[in-house]
Parts: C-alpha cells; sequence; structure tokens
C-alpha cells in the first residue's frame, strides 16, 4: 500500500497556488487521477517519485517510509524503486530497444520477462531498433516497458499517452491494463481527459482546488461521456480467439486497433467487413450499421 | 638543408595532452553550469570565457609571476611536486589548459543544454545515479559536441603562441613548439624553414578541420536518414 499525505505550495503560471492531497494507493489497484491542466497532477507524480520534494508530509509505500517532512526523511528517486512514464516517451537516443530495457533492468536481468514485456507490447521483432525509427505509439510502448522492466513497486503514468490519435490511445490503455493485471502492479495514472481511460481504472481521485476527492459514483462524471465519444469507420483485419478471449484486430485509417470483443461480437464482426463503430465509456466496442 | 622536426612533434604532443586533460576536466565542470543554477554562475562563466578575449600576454604575464618559484604557487608546486613551472613543458601544460578551457567547456556545456531535460530523470527513475546516467545517457548522446570541442581544443592549442612564449620561453625539445620555431625562424631571416612549419601546421590544421566536417555531417545525415523513414 503507498500512502501519500502532503503539501506543496506549487509556483503555477496564475500564481501561487496550494495543493494537498491525502490518498491510500492499495497493492495491485488502478488508479487515475484526473483534473484539469494546471491543478498539480503533474507536481504530484513528481512529488511521489522523488523527482520533487513535498513542503510537507510523508509518503511511505509499504514499510518503507519514502519521504517524511518531520523527520527529514527523503529518500532519493533512485531508491524508490518507481517506473515512470512522462508525457513523452524521452526515450533515449543512443539506445535500442533491447539496449534501453537492459539498462533499464540493471544488473542480472530477468530475460524472460524482458521476453515477455517485448511479446506483449509486440516490439519483440524490433528490438534491435532505435527510438528515431519506431513511430509514436511504438516509442510511448518503449517508455511503458522501459518503466516497467526493473519490476517497480508503484508505476506511475503522466498523461502517457495524450500525444496520440485516439485510436492508438485506446489500443494502448488496453495494452497497459492487460500488463497491470498480468504482472499485478500498482498503478497510478495521471490525466486531464477521462473518456478514454474510464473503463480501465479501478477508482478515480479527481484533484479539484488544490485537494483531491474520490469518485464513488461513474455517472458523476457520464455526461462528458457522449459528447466526446467519436465515430470510426473502421475494417475487419481478422478475429481471433487469444488467451484473454476474442480479439478484433479493426483497420481505422491507417492504424490498427485491437478489442477485446465478446463472443457474439466475434461471430458478428466476421461476417461484417467493414463498418461504423465507437468506443464507449467503458471501453467496449458499439456497432451504429444495422444489424 | 635539414629540417628540425621536434618543435612539430612538441606541438602535438602539447595538443593532445591538453585536449585529454581538457576533456576529463570539462566534463564535470560543463554538465554542473548546464544543469544547476546558483548565485555566482555567471562570475564563473565569466571567468572560463575570459580567454576567449584576453590577449594570451595577459594571460602569459600573469601565469609566468604565479607559476615563478619567487611566488608563493610557484614556490609550493616546486617544493611538494618537485616540479618548476616556468620554462618548462608541465607549465604549458597548464597554461594552456587554463587558455583553451572555454573551446571545451562551451560546447559540451551546449550540448548539455540542448538535450530535453527529462532525459536525465528518465533515467534516475530507473534507479541510475548521477554518474551512471552522465557515461550511458548524456554522453553519447552529444557526441557532435564532444567532438567540436576535442577538435577546437587540439587546434587551438596547436595554434598557441602568446601564452606559450610568455611561460615557456623558447628552448628546444622543451618548450621550443612550433609557433615559436616559426617565430625564431622568421626573426633569424631563415624564411625556408618557416615556410616549412608554417606549410606543416597549415597541412595539420586542414585536415583536422576537414575531418571534423566530413564527421559531423555524418553524423547529421545519419539523423536525418533515420528521420526521415
Amino acid at each position: 500500500m503507498v500512502q501519500i499525505e502532503i503539501e506543496k505550495k506549487l509556483d503555477m503560471a496564475e500564481g501561487v497556488k496550494e495543493l494537498s492531497v491525502n490518498m491510500e494507493i492499495n497493492a495491485g489497484e488502478f488508479v487515475m487521477i484526473f483534473g484539469k491542466s494546471g491543478v498539480g497532477k503533474t507536481s504530484l507524480l513528481r512529488m511521489i517519485s522523488g523527482l520533487f520534494r513535498p513542503d510537507c508530509g510523508i509518503i511511505k509505500s509499504g514499510n518503507e517510509t519514502w519521504f517524511d517532512a518531520e523527520k527529514k526523511v527523503n529518500i532519493p528517486v533512485q531508491k524508490r524503486n518507481i517506473g515512470f512514464v512522462f508525457q513523452n516517451p524521452v526515450l533515449f537516443p543512443n539506445m535500442t530497444i533491447m539496449e534501453t530495457l537492459r539498462y533499464a533492468a540493471g544488473k542480472n536481468p530477468d530475460k524472460n520477462y524482458l521476453r515477455k514485456l517485448l511479446k506483449i507490447t509486440e516490439l519483440h521483432n524490433m528490438s534491435h531498433r532505435k527510438p528515431e525509427k519506431l513511430s509514436g505509439g511504438q516509442q510511448q510502448r518503449v517508455a511503458l516497458i522501459r518503466a516497467l522492466a526493473q519490476k517497480p513497486t508503484l508505476l506511475l503514468l503522466d498523461e502517457p499517452f495524450s500525444s496520440l490519435d485516439l485510436t492508438m490511445r485506446q489500443q494502448l490503455l488496453n495494452e497497459l491494463k492487460f500488463l497491470h493485471t498480468e504482472l499485478h502492479l500498482t498503478t497510478l495514472l495521471v490525466s486531464h481527459d477521462l473518456v478514454p481511460l474510464i473503463h480501465v481504472a479501478d477508482r478515480l481521485i479527481e484533484i479539484k482546488n488544490g485537494m483531491n476527492k474520490e469518485i464513488k459514483d461513474f455517472s458523476e462524471i457520464k455526461p462528458d461521456l457522449n459528447t466526446t465519444e467519436k465515430v470510426f469507420q473502421g475494417k475487419i483485419n481478422k478475429v481471433y480467439g487469444s488467451s484473454i478471449g476474442f480479439v478484433a484486430e479493426i483497420r481505422v485509417n491507417e492504424e490498427s486497433l485491437k478489442i477485446p470483443v465478446s463472443e457474439k461480437m466475434a461471430v458478428f464482426l466476421k461476417e461484417k467487413p467493414s463498418f461504423r463503430f465507437s468506443l464507449d465509456g467503458n471501453g467496449n466496442i458499439r456497432i451504429h450499421d444495422e444489424l | 638543408m635539414s629540417i628540425d622536426l621536434e618543435p612539430i612533434l612538441l606541438s602535438l604532443k602539447l595538443a593532445l595532452i591538453t585536449t585529454v586533460l581538457l576533456l576529463i576536466i570539462s566534463i564535470p565542470i560543463s554538465s554542473f553550469l548546464a544543469y544547476r543554477s546558483f548565485r555566482g554562475k555567471p562570475v564563473i562563466e565569466t571567468i572560463i570565457s575570459l580567454p576567449l578575449v584576453l590577449p594570451p600576454s595577459v594571460l602569459g604575464f600573469y601565469l609566468l609571476i604565479a607559476f615563478s618559484p619567487q611566488n608563493f604557487l610557484g614556490e609550493f608546486i616546486q617544493n611538494n611536486f618537485g616540479l618548476q613551472l616556468v620554462f618548462s613543458f608541465p607549465g604549458l601544460i597548464i597554461g594552456s589548459i587554463i587558455y583553451s578551457l572555454p573551446f571545451m567547456v562551451h560546447p559540451l556545456q551546449a550540448g548539455f543544454q540542448e538535450l530535453p531535460l527529462q532525459l536525465r530523470e528518465a533515467s534516475y527513475v530507473l534507479g541510475k545515479s548521477r554518474f551512471q546516467t552522465l557515461f550511458k545517457v548524456l554522453l553519447p548522446n552529444i557526441k557532435s559536441s564532444l567532438l567540436t570541442g576535442i577538435v577546437l581544443t587540439f587546434a587551438h592549442t596547436l595554434g598557441e603562441f602568446g601564452v606559450v612564449l610568455m611561460i615557456g620561453g623558447n628552448i628546444d625539445g622543451e618548450t621550443r613548439v612550433a609557433s615559436i620555431a616559426i617565430y625564431d625562424a622568421v626573426e633569424a631571416l631563415n624564411f625556408g624553414v618557416a615556410h616549412i612549419y608554417s606549410i606543416i601546421l597549415i597541412v595539420i590544421s586542414f585536415a583536422i578541420l576537414l575531418i571534423t566536417y566530413g564527421l559531423n555531417k555524418k553524423l547529421l545525415n545519419s539523423v536525418f536518414r533515420h528521420g526521415s523513414n
């Protein structure tokens, strides 16, 4: 369990703001923090990771105290065993994917684990490539598995996929959710945009007016959903069964999107090669053409 | 006419040693200046840049005084290290290091500053120390700045005259580098020798710069090729 109880005066463009956060994240949880730009979400993640110092309070991970202002404890970022995915991939230009993973994993890397990460993110065939030869989506995947290579106790993601288009974002979120479950991660994701994320999170926390607030009822934020729901024109590449159930690979423009579907939907999609669809707030596919 | 190549070799030796030592000294200095802000930073930066604008004779004059065994620093070094810095090769190295400092520090500092800030943090969150981050992430990504610093320092030291003359004098095999030998030859109206030394220096400098531009272009091209994919 990670316990966060901190205060910080933030020097923002609009003036000084007080941020006061009090929350707990249980092991294995996928918690999403959302709030408007400039409320201090990024600062919060940076304080949890140790890149930024809170003014007062404590941060604990299990029995370890990462930060305690009164006892003057401040474990450096290197010792917190955290996975951090920044808004931009910030990959190391001099390293191939494989070299990046080896660097991240440190001494005695678990090779099977690294191979598994590459396999899940479908980067295993290009592990000798450097970042400049990767697409935006692939780069962010590398950033994700780089953060996971050292088996972090806590995975922090700062608007990780916001620079990608919606289709790619959705797919990466599904992969993230899969990794979260598969690797038993504890994940904290920050975003200003709720819609595409809501189905992956176990809990939602909103930061507003410098405080955090737990959103118990997802319908509180539901009205936003319909307004931003986007309809895509898709073509079925293939529908297949996998360890997580049926998966539909849908081609939208140049991107290929993988979506878990029910058996009934899989049968339907097999017979309908081209259609219009949207993704609802729970990540489920909705077909807009007549059945 | 037989030509004594000693001054040319001495110049190359001085330039090589100065460049290696300056590279080692400048990496921590430039990364510190690139990433830290503190009071008095402009003063440090000014001191490092001073050799760019000062006449070499001014620098040489004060180094001569400082290195002199009659003064504290020169006496201290002579008593403790048995090293005489005035009119000696070790003295030339120290003078050259100070004189060429900005030529190494500036390109490296600019190189560090051009890297995305989060590159360092991305390495820190992976549990890597500052030292590991510097050698595995930062330095490999400023190769072209390193190359620029190395070449500028080497070429600048090769062409050094004023500082060398002031603190080194003109001792055969010890401090008579190529530039001094040329001056010496001209003073003795020995134009033939002056020509030969000068042409050798021109050829060496031209070759070094040509190779550098070629290499840097190759670096640029490789980035460009990958980028256009």
